[in-house]
């Protein structure tokens, strides 16, 4: 009882300080970002867009409307440019929630050095975070899309990647590492608009975007290429192939859903560098137009080999579009060399960009057909037509 | 005011974990890449021998504190004399860690508190903790929240699990070298070297033998988790983004995202780092005003604390921005308060000591 006075001037103190939080904003005076874009006009300056909760419409089973609206502003800089849009704004801005970025073809063209550091320096920010690139069009359209699935549009694009067999919302930080690393380059995923069966156009997902160490978009893989880039790089978990097997006359079909990747570096002497690919998959048989029964083992085998050899070829194709084409090392070959070579790396990484283009590649997929569903041979055909 | 070996464990492992591994973690991985983990095991060799000086050197005279003991070893006022480093570094120590403290909170959680609130409640808090029971109150909280911390360090631990890539750690060595790698080692080493604090605490354990048990577990502990911290952030950010972090693991924290619904929890780390804080502030600030006392012979050691405290609160408002702290943990404590406070003196001490008592054999 001795420190009665103190105790009382303690709480007293309590009291006064920590009564009435300074950085209390209710959650009715905070609007809530959960996309936004940003685009390069024609005189230079950047136009950003976002897309807010109307958090009124989001619940209730009725809906009058839609439950989110888009609001924009331009400025010579990204930060210029929120500001106008926060003029137009009766809340604050959060985006403790916002998963996707969209970016318009001609600002990923023009180079998005300038737009990239805010996004990891704010932590108002999130790093877990997909930046878009919208194919042949503005990012601002992206938000536009009216999904019919979603109730927020913005989120379609992300969960289409997932459900297709990508990995999500880590498009950024891959992003910053690629950009990072010496001799890589770094890629972002692409969204197409395309006018869907209804009348109002729609989200594709394209594939990947290529940029170089200007952070400036050289090129597009569509999204098969996209997939094999995956595979080497073990980020993929789905993927339908589908093979004209010229012996049976008619195509196969596999879905596979189990990936391996191994990747082997060779120093082939002064700057000449030797890469082996070995994909590895399991799979099934999803499709059999042709008439082989697939429940004898030699023709599996037929089916098995001809489409691992020229899926190969496809990823070949891809691989030397990418050597020949961009010329950027978006397959992650350099951190192979540097981790299998570590001496003869630190020679050759100040000139990868010259080495890079002319490293000998060979690709040899073996995928291992685990099941051929619940047929055998196809029913169309007649007992005597089946081999 | 007596504790036991399992409280100093404890007041040990969380006052070294959160702020090594908030802080050090960028410069470390500034120097040495992917082998930052290396770095941190030289580190911890680093931190474990100058704690086993630092132990032996209190068990000369383990009745006595490091204000004592030293006026024991080099006479009265050559004894004095060293301790005016001491001194210096505990008192701007314990500011620039409030300030540290506060800006942290304040960039990561209230944009719009003003600074010196957030530091008058932390040091509040201290004040209490200190006056109210000295060491023994200390003692108990960490007790209750070291194992606190060392949770919320797991959970990071298990919450980051699906976005590690081993292969990040690759190549091991050949991208950076010797030098890089025990350059890297410099600064964490220097923060769980705080484990000197130990010779003013000896005096007061209940069983001055597991001192030396209790306190090296404590910084192996600490570092332990430290370098589960370490392989995480390159696991997850590889070699080369970290360095460009200001607070690493606040940026991997607040990446975590378990089956899309455990997300957003960088007020785990916040959390540790407050708790951590507060133990560590409370122990500089105990210390502080107990060394006081003994030095100018005040027979109310409490009564320092208040002058302590406002001198304190005013070193810690007065670093102009982020910067100055930095500068402090780089050019004062790196440079010297580490090679001399927590490593030369108590070498030259403990020699001396040693010496001394063969002598008077």
């Amino acid at each position: 009882m001795k420190h009665r006075l103190e105790a009382f001037i303690g709480v007293i103190l309590c009291i006064v300080i920590t009564t009435g939080c300074w950085d209390r904003v209710e959650l009715s005076d905070r609007a809530f970002d959960l996309a936004a874009s940003t685009d390069l006009l024609e005189d230079g300056s950047y136009l950003t867009a976002a897309q807010f909760i109307i958090p009124s419409r989001i619940s209730g089973g009725a809906s009058n409307g839609q439950p989110y609206f888009v609001e924009t502003g331009n400025g010579k800089t990204l930060l210029e440019a929120i500001q106008k849009s926060r003029q137009k704004l009766s809340r604050l801005i959060t985006r403790g929630h916002r998963r996707n970025y969209y970016i318009g073809e001609d600002l990923a063209k023009h180079g998005i050095k300038e737009l990239l550091d805010g996004f990891s320096r704010d932590p108002g920010n999130r790093i877990r975070l997909d930046i878009w690139v919208v194919k042949g069009s503005r990012g601002m359209e992206a938000l536009q899309v009216h999904y019919p699935l979603e109730k927020i549009p913005s989120v379609a694009s992300s969960k289409i990647h997932r459900a297709i067999g990508g990995t999500t919302s880590t498009s950024y930080l891959d992003f910053m590492m690629a950009s990072s690393d010496e001799g890589s380059s770094p890629t972002l995923p692409v969204v197409d608009i395309v006018q869907g069966a209804s009348p109002q156009k729609t989200i594709l997902f394209y594939g990947r975007a290529i940029f170089n160490h200007d952070y400036k978009l050289v090129g597009y893989l569509n999204f098969v290429e996209g997939a094999y880039r995956q595979w080497i790089l073990k980020r993929i978990s789905y993927l339908d192939i589908a093979e004209e097997i010229p012996e049976a006359g008619g195509s196969v079909g596999i879905i596979v859903n189990s990936f391996g990747s191994k990747v082997k570096s060779s120093i082939l002497g002064t700057n000449k560098v030797k890469i082996e690919i070995e994909l590895t998959g399991a799979g099934h048989v999803g499709e059999n137009n042709t008439n082989l029964n697939l429940n004898e083992s030699q023709n599996l085998k037929l089916v098995q080999n001809e489409i691992n050899m020229k899926t190969s070829e496809h990823v070949l194709e891809m691989i030397t579009k990418v050597q020949k084409q961009f010329g950027t090392d978006v397959l992650g070959f350099n951190q192979i060399v540097n981790r299998q070579h570590p001496a003869e790396w630190n020679k050759i990484k100040g000139h990868w960009d010259t080495i890079f283009p002319d490293i000998e590649v060979t690709v040899h997929v073996n995928i291992n057909l685990k099941y051929v569903g619940l047929v055998g041979p196809s029913l169309l055909y007649k007992e005597s037509e089946i081999k | 005011m007596k504790i036991s070996g399992y409280q100093l464990f404890w007041l040990i492992f969380t006052m070294e974990f959160g702020m090594t591994a908030i802080f050090t973690l960028s410069p470390a991985v500034f120097m040495s890449k992917q082998d930052t983990w290396i770095s941190i095991i030289f580190a911890t060799l680093i931190a474990l021998a100058t704690t086993f000086v630092a132990v032996k050197l209190s068990l000369l005279y383990p009745e006595q504190t490091f204000i004592q003991s030293s006026q024991l070893i080099l006479g009265k006022w050559l004894g004095k004399i060293i301790l005016i480093p001491y001194f210096v570094m505990w008192i701007t120590v314990t500011g620039v860690i409030l300030r540290e403290f506060a800006d942290f909170v304040y960039i990561t959680l209230f944009s719009s508190t003003p600074l010196w609130s957030i530091i008058l409640i932390m040091l509040c808090a201290v004040v209490y903790a200190t006056s109210s029971g000295g060491l023994k109150s200390i003692a108990r909280s960490g007790e209750i929240i070291g194992p606190v911390a060392a949770l919320g360090s797991i959970l990071i631990f298990f919450f980051s699990v699906k976005d590690w890539d081993w292969l990040r750690l690759l190549p091991v060595y050949s991208n950076t070298g010797f030098v890089p790698i025990l350059k890297g080692s410099l600064t964490p080493a220097s923060f769980l070297a705080e484990s000197f604090m130990v010779v003013m605490l000896v005096a007061f354990m209940k069983t001055p033998k597991r001192v030396m048990s209790s306190s090296l577990l404590g910084v192996a502990a600490a570092s332990i988790a430290v370098l589960a911290m370490t392989l995480i952030v390159i696991m997850v950010f590889g070699p080369n983004l970290p360095a460009k972090f200001v607070y690493p693991l606040y940026s991997i924290v607040s990446y975590i995202s378990v089956m899309e619904f455990i997300q957003n929890v960088d007020v785990l780390i916040v959390l540790l780092w407050i708790i951590s804080i507060f133990i560590k502030l409370s122990l500089y600030m105990f210390i502080t005003s107990y060394g006081t006392a003994q030095l100018f012979h005040i027979k109310k050691w409490k009564h320092t604390i208040w002058w302590i405290a406002p001198i304190v609160f005013i070193l810690s408002l007065l670093p102009r921005n982020t910067l100055d702290t930095m500068d402090y943990a780089k050019s004062v404590w790196h440079d010297v308060i580490f090679p001399v406070n927590l490593v030369g003196i108590p070498l030259l001490l403990w020699i001396i000591g040693v010496i001394r008592k063969k002598a008077a054999l």
